[in-house]
């Protein structure tokens, strides 16, 4: 199957600056495909490469089978894009604003009909009258994920839809990007990780212009999970807690209410030895252990590192 | 291209500049003033004063009579009407043109970068070439149109004010039909290209509207040079202008077509 993205190699300059280094992706045909990094990484940078609005500087990048270096227009015309801070016609009603969009993409009056209103009701503003000036940051974005959507692109691009939002409106915005699974592939930038894990079939990491990472989440976790190892004992917990944490192996101790300690190591191996020879030095009960599953923040700290975000 | 998208931009832009008071309002305070306030307030003293003719036979000798129609030159306030009409007046009908497509044009591409709103119209299928004509069209049409405009209501105040003075229906005459379909339209076709690439550099309106706003500058010599008797705007010369003014619209499309890229304007955004 072609792949909706293929990135290759791709390099950006500008001037001595280095935006982008060597990155690979691949975003497969119908998946939602988070892309993750710290404040910048090149993520927009990578979203207008892929839209053809900004060059590459050396490697190749091909969207829906469209090498972007040689067909922008073409390009354009199949994919739906929200930029970052999106601007709207403060003026214009959510419904002139969308009639407008699809006359720039030449859609015919009676498709341009239809759609107007399919998209107004999954972005939940269909009965609003009142102009676009009035509207909440909510329901902005929405109208811009609709505005996206005008063209029924194969490939929706969204450059930090959520990162404006109150919690209700971040949940309005992924709804929408979750309804769209399997019809749309969704490519998103952000960075918060709770989004990506909440929607997100497949993920990468991009950090100082590198990919770091890019796996399917599930995998990316249990990669990095064997890092991570839970200890549950009966008593003793604080005690068992400083001594682990004074281990050159022990990245960090976290205690919770439970008489459980989760510890993130850097050497698996001399975990597993140490800790039950501590416990049964302790002469305490030992309930179990085993090795915990990380969060995608703490992939993502340990793989851009946490003194960036 | 498609004429359709580049449409699509200039109706938006139209309804845009429009609405917005801070454009709206000069440019119909300045023209209304120029080709309504003056040319009624000339007529008037001379239909009602006509003695007040000899305070400007200093300005209005250096007309040649030879550019006069005999039935102009029976009276000394015919003469002055007919000079006033014909040939004073119209450059301030290249001033309004220039005037308000200079802030139209200004707002085109500078104006979307100050409300955020350029960036999503990049974003589109739009080429480079819709984009800039689509730009273009929403300062030309409307320049023209209040242009023609301003030129009915002018003619309506001659045919009510001129004509009793001079004694006979003498306006429009053949120059201004040759300004009006031929030389305004180069013009602003001109003003309206150089102002839109300073617009798609520019930061926002203001430095656009500054920098663009320059262009006026040639075209107050040239009503300088008329209302001066240097040069009589006679009917051939008008359409030998235009045709310059043309080929320079030709040569200037096509440079700003060839060099416009929206990705050295993404670079301006933030």
């Amino acid at each position: 199957m072609t792949p909706a993205v293929e990135i290759r190699r791709l390099t950006k300059t500008y001037g001595h600056k280095r935006a982008l280094d060597r990155v690979d992706l691949r975003v497969e045909e119908g998946s939602i495909f988070g892309f993750l990094g710290p404040n910048g990484a090149g993520k927009t940078t990578t979203l207008r490469i892929l839209t053809g609005l900004a060059r590459p500087t050396k490697g190749t990048v091909r969207v829906l089978g469209h090498d972007v270096a040689t067909a922008d227009n073409a390009v354009r015309a199949d994919i739906g894009f929200l930029p970052d801070v999106p601007g709207f016609y403060e003026w214009m009603t959510a419904e002139e604003f969308l009639r407008f969009a699809g006359g720039l993409f030449g859609i015919g009056r009676k498709v341009l009909d239809e759609r107007t209103g399919v998209l107004l009701e999954l972005a939940g503003l269909t009965d609003i009258t009142t102009r676009i000036g009035g509207y909440s940051r909510g329901m902005k974005q929405r109208l811009g994920v609709a505005q996206a959507l005008i063209n029924a692109p194969s490939l929706l691009m969204l450059d930090e839809p959520t990162s404006a939002l109150d919690p209700m409106g971040r949940k309005d915005v992924l709804d929408m990007l979750q309804s769209l699974r399997g019809r749309t592939t969704v490519f998103f930038s952000t960075h918060i990780l709770a989004d990506v894990e909440r929607i997100c079939d497949t993920v990468a990491i991009l950090d100082h212009g590198r990919v770091v990472a890019q796996a399917p989440i599930d995998e990316l976790k249990a990669r990095y999970g064997a890092e991570k190892v839970v200890v549950e004992v009966g008593e003793g917990a604080d005690e068992l807690a400083a001594a682990i944490g004074a281990e050159p192996w022990a990245a960090k101790v976290e205690r919770d209410t439970n008489d459980t300690i989760a510890v993130t190591v850097t050497d698996a191996d001399a975990a597993s030895r140490a800790i039950p020879a501590m416990v049964a030095a302790r002469r305490l009960p030992l309930h179990r252990m085993e090795a915990g599953e990380m969060g995608l923040e703490e992939v993502f700290v340990q793989l851009v590192g946490g003194g960036q975000q | 291209m498609r004429w359709s998208r580049a449409w699509t931009v200039a109706v938006k832009d139209m309804r845009e500049t429009f609405s917005t008071m801070q454009l709206v309002a000069p440019l119909v305070v300045v023209p209304i003033v120029v080709v309504v306030g003056y040319p009624t307030v000339f007529l008037l003293a001379l239909r009602l004063t006509p003695g007040s003719v000899e305070g400007l036979q200093g300005f209005l000798g250096g007309f040649p009579d030879s550019a006069v129609p005999a039935f102009a030159l029976a009276t000394s306030a015919a003469r002055a009407a007919y000079v006033a009409v014909v040939y004073l007046f119209a450059g301030f009908f290249l001033l309004v043109p220039v005037m308000v497509s200079t802030v139209v044009a200004a707002n085109s591409f500078a104006g979307e970068k100050e409300r955020r709103t350029l960036e999503g119209l990049l974003y589109t299928p739009v080429s480079d070439a819709e984009l800039v004509v689509g730009k273009i069209s929403a300062a030309f049409v409307p320049t023209i149109v209040f242009t023609w405009g301003c030129f009915a209501v002018y003619s309506a105040i001659v045919a009510l004010l001129g004509v009793p003075v001079v004694g006979r229906v003498f306006f429009p005459t053949a120059n201004w039909w040759a300004l009006m379909l031929l030389l305004v339209p180069a013009v602003s076709l001109l003003v309206i290209s150089i102002v839109v690439l300073v617009s798609a550099k520019a930061r926002g309106f203001q430095e656009a509207n500054a920098i663009g706003g320059s262009v006026i500058l040639p075209v107050i010599g040239l009503v300088a040079a008329q209302a001066s008797g240097l040069m009589v705007l006679s009917t051939g010369l008008v359409a030998g202008t235009a045709l310059v003014f043309a080929l320079a619209d030709v040569a200037l499309l096509y440079l700003i077509v060839s060099v416009f890229k929206r990705s050295r304007i993404v670079s301006f955004l933030p």
